[in-house]
């Protein structure tokens, strides 16, 4: 489902949303998706941990996801708001400034995601206006089962954003084809050095720029980079090259509101925040390479 | 293990350079902040937003397009990573 039906009436949107339901929602995909549960090739740690059996990978995180904070947001793109937010508690990365702090890295916080769950929520989301919902984390993708299980139970689910760290394995992203109307991918790092020391991870761009191709292909995408102190010209430069270079049309959105958070502190480029000029020159280079820039 | 309900709280920083970022804006903080700052394109281009589901359809070109700086005080969109 493309942003442009997301502005459909509500009647054109639940036709589309039950043909979407239809190739996503049912028994086997689900059980497919619950495979993982059992031997966990969600994220690309591919830990492979039997999480119903009590072992642990890299994100710690069992077989219940949880719901640490869910509340109607205006803070995201435009073309997304009021966009109802789902936060849930664990994540596959370890990056250093997560505004999230503990509630991101502790997979046991929050109020168990139901079926039961998510329809009050929804109800409750719907009633204030909200034009969508949206998983965030944490990470949502270490979660997809139990995600795929609470929407299918859901009886009026809006359009379904996924704000990821793009992070998962092409199986992750074909499980969520059909049931995801916009992808947000968090492109935060242009070189992989930065991705080790900041958030833990190995093999960074081969991971997300493969992803961000994948979500391309399936539905829109939106391509946010959020601006980090002393971290122009070694991630924020590649990211608009590379943009430019493979997905000059998809929606790029900057963020400059960057805050010292969880261990920033710690180190030196991340322990103050970005300087106040640098979120126009930030636009003007993504401006001059003529990227899809939103608000 | 539960965690404080956080549902109704927004939270605002303020930089002791005049910067106000804001996390989780909420509609009532959205009109708050577009009464403090009329002449932000983007915090008003947001509260076009408020008033209907499919209000963002039309909005002028302008409104859509980057963000806004004040010289006296900013609005920082405030999304860290999480």
């Amino acid at each position: 489902m493309s942003l442009e039906q997301l502005r459909c009436p509500a009647h054109l949107f639940s036709r589309l949303l039950a043909v979407a339901e239809r190739s996503w929602g049912t028994h086997e995909a689900i059980e497919r998706a619950r495979l993982h549960y059992n031997r966990c090739l969600l994220c690309e740690h591919r830990c492979e941990a039997n999480r119903l059996a009590g072992e642990r990978g890299p994100c710690k995180a069992d077989a219940t996801a949880r719901v640490f904070r869910h509340r109607i947001e205006y803070s995201e793109e435009l073309e997304l708001i009021p966009s109802h937010l789902f936060y849930l508690s664990g994540c596959d990365l370890r990056c250093v400034f997560c505004i999230a702090e503990a509630n991101a890295f502790d997979p046991r916080r929050g109020e168990d995601l139901t079926r039961d769950f998510l329809n009050s929520a929804v109800d409750w989301g719907r009633a204030r206006g909200a034009r969508n919902i949206q998983w965030v984390g944490g990470e949502p993708t270490i979660h997809i089962p139990a995600i795929l299980d609470a929407m299918a139970g859901c009886a009026n689910l809006p359009p379904v954003i996924w704000k990821s760290d793009f992070h998962g394995t092409p199986d992750a992203f074909a499980l969520l084809d059909g049931a995801v109307s916009v992808y947000v991918a968090d492109l935060k790092f242009g070189n992989n050095a930065c991705a080790r020391r900041l958030a833990g991870i190995d093999n960074y761009l081969e991971i997300v720029t493969r992803n961000l191709r994948i979500a391309a292909d399936q539905t829109d995408l939106i391509v946010r980079h959020l601006l980090l102190p002393g971290h122009f010209d070694c991630c924020y430069r590649p990211i608009v090259a590379w943009m430019r270079a493979n997905l000059p049309r998809a929606k790029f959105s900057i963020r400059d509101g960057y805050l010292p958070k969880w261990q920033a502190s710690h180190t030196a480029e991340l322990s103050q925040p970005l300087s106040a000029h640098i979120g126009r020159h930030a636009r003007d280079l993504a401006g001059a390479a003529e990227l899809n820039l939103i608000t | 293990m539960k965690v404080a309900d956080e549902t109704a709280i927004t939270e605002i920083t303020i930089g002791p350079d005049g910067r106000i970022y804001v996390f989780g804006m909420s509609q009532e903080v959205l009109q708050v902040l577009a009464g403090l700052c009329p002449e932000s394109a983007t915090l008003q281009a947001r509260m076009a937003c408020t008033s209907a589901v499919i209000a963002c359809d039309g909005l002028p070109a302008e409104l859509l397009t980057h963000g806004e700086s004040h010289s006296t005080q900013n609005r920082q969109s405030g999304e860290n990573e999480r």
